[in-house]
């Protein structure tokens, strides 16, 4: 028993007469408390830590290639052993906390190492490397906080790799879809689903970019996504890939709504074969997913999943696609009196409308005539929508 | 147990892979190659910046008659220099393409990247990724005098390659 306990418990031990106040006292001093030690230990290691710090930074550059090499060394193992020993024998959050200050000093040693020697690295093969380590951290260790880490790594090194080298690291790719996909199967938790999806939607984002793809293989990339929902959605929680992939993919025709007619863009209207099949292939099952659904209006986000090419009308194409999937979700909505499916084609159409107005009025409307109209036309649309959602959560028919 | 053991597996492979990153620089000097490359002038306008030299290697840009390559290379993508040792001592570029070159006896080759190909000028310009010499603080002066110079480059047979010195 700790000493927090002891003194919760013998106050009603006094209550009830069973022991005296100043025997109260006597026990309670007989369990020191213990949670203070490893609070105050904490701040000077922190404070230590932090001299130790300003003190190298300040003398950096004055300092022996060899020299700097034996710190970095040495604060890597210290911070590992240091970090091991506290989280088998004291405590596992600072245990944790240290092993990813040491994980930290990994990742800028190979930085600092790589300056120090004139390293030039064509790629970000030196994240990757990172990356490989917090995975491997992980897995031994099974604490979120490293797989969170290996997410943030991955992300940021594709982010930098995307920008500075023009292209997606694949070997870092591959690690993200093997090694964390497994574990975000295996969890099913909702959180580390969503961490893990939404790296996957700028990883294929910067594929598509970076190797001058044309923007539908988008497409494909969110249509896997949607697919991988059954694997790892958890009876009864929400559906994060699923939802995740369809934000994306109705992001993607609202771009489409704009960029679509334009004239620049002209490499978007050649088509390729192997999209179309992977295209096709991944649609299929979806459809056969959705043939086998318990609730009939699973295919209703499919049709969010056709591409939209840049033909002379492709911008009211992909208007005409984000205006059937609003309202299709309405119509299921007020027939089924769901109201979570009434309140998205509601958000939805709302949006759409918005959207269409804006393109087609706003290059020769005058700009107040606009806002006006538009915002009349909102008001006077979303009335009618809330008294019909209105009718629904009440429970009486949505004729 | 088991567990531990992993941990400290991880632990030394990770110490080991900074040290192998330090090791490699001094090996060089033991197995690695040295050719003598020429620079071209510094740009006059900012010739240091912060406390390195910018340097301009002569084999980093050539005509396209000395190309072997296709012709879509991309910014970025590996490029082959192939480099004659001459009587005094420099080397010069043979050729450069984008698939690997093999050398007689007397020449070498380099690895670079396609940095980009100037149609108007038909010449292509590559990056050996050694631009940097880093100096002495406040030694400046000096090195702005010299115009082009004979840069030592050391290249390892596992690819790794490092300035030795700057004359």
């Amino acid at each position: 028993m700790n000493h927090s306990q002891i003194a919760k418990e013998s106050k009603k031990w006094v209550e009830e007469e069973i022991i005296t106040d100043s025997q109260r006292h006597q026990l309670l001093e007989r369990y020191p408390k213990r949670g203070q030690k490893p609070l105050l230990l904490t701040f000077a290691a922190i404070f230590i830590g932090l001299g130790f710090l300003t003190f190298i930074a300040s003398n950096w550059s004055r300092m022996d290639d060899l020299v700097r090499m034996g710190i970095i060394i040495g604060f890597l193992i210290a911070f590992y052993v240091a970090g091991e020993r506290i989280y088998t024998k004291y405590s596992n959050t600072l245990g944790v906390s240290f092993i990813l200050i040491a994980l930290l000093i990994f990742g800028s040693g190979i930085f600092l190492i790589g300056q120090m020697y004139h390293y030039t690295s064509y790629s970000a093969f030196p994240f990757f490397i990172w990356a490989i380590a917090a995975c491997g951290l992980y897995v031994l260790w099974k604490e979120w906080t490293f797989f969170i880490s290996a997410i943030g790594i991955i992300t940021v090194g594709q982010i930098y790799s995307g920008f500075v080298y023009q292209q997606l690291h694949f070997l870092m790719a591959l690690l993200f879809l093997v090694v964390l996909g497994v574990v975000v199967y295996r969890s099913k938790e909702a959180s580390l689903t969503l961490m893990f999806g939404i790296s996957y939607l700028i990883q294929s984002l910067i594929l598509v970019l970076s190797e001058d793809l044309n923007y539908y293989w988008l497409m494909v990339f969110f249509l896997t996504l949607y697919l991988a929902d059954d694997l790892v959605v958890k009876k009864g929680e929400v559906r994060v890939f699923k939802t995740l992939s369809v934000i994306a993919v109705f992001t993607l025709h609202v771009f489409g709504v704009f960029l679509l007619g334009q004239e620049w863009i002209t490499n978007a209207s050649e088509s390729s074969f192997l999209f179309f099949l992977l295209w096709a292939v991944l649609f299929v099952g979806a459809v056969i997913r959705a043939a086998l659904s318990s609730t009939n209006y699973y295919w209703a986000d499919l049709i969010l999943f056709v591409p939209v090419f840049k033909f002379p009308i492709g911008d009211a194409i992909s208007l005409g696609v984000l205006f059937l999937y609003s309202l299709i979700w309405l119509i299921f909505g007020y027939r089924t009196e769901v109201s979570r499916w009434v309140n998205k084609g509601t958000a939805t159409f709302l949006f759409t409308t918005f959207l269409a107005y804006f393109q087609l009025a706003w290059d020769f409307m005058n700009r107040s005539v606009f806002f006006f109209t538009g915002g009349i036309l909102l008001f006077l649309l979303s009335f009618f929508l809330e008294r019909k959602r209105r009718q629904v959560h009440k429970g009486g028919r949505a004729e | 147990m088991k567990k531990t053991l992993w941990f400290y597996v991880l632990v030394a492979l990770q110490a080991a892979f900074l040290i192998v990153m330090s090791v490699g620089f001094y090996a060089m000097d033991e197995w690695g190659e040295t050719i003598n490359l020429k620079t071209e002038p510094v740009d006059p306008r900012d010739p240091f910046y912060g406390d390195y030299v910018v340097l301009n290697y002569q084999v980093e840009s050539f005509p396209s008659s000395k190309w072997e390559g296709k012709d879509d290379v991309e910014r970025g993508d590996k490029v082959y220099l192939l480099l004659e040792n001459e009587e005094d001592g420099v080397s010069s570029l043979i050729k450069a393409s984008d698939h690997p070159l093999d050398p007689d006896a007397n020449q070498i080759v380099v690895e670079s990247r396609m940095e980009w190909r100037d149609q108007y000028n038909d010449n292509y310009r590559v990056d050996l990724g050694l631009d940097r010499y880093y100096v002495e603080e406040n030694t400046g002066r000096e090195w702005e005098q010299a115009e082009d110079r004979i840069v030592t480059i050391v290249l390892a047979p596992w690819g790794q390659k490092k300035i030795q010195s700057v004359r």
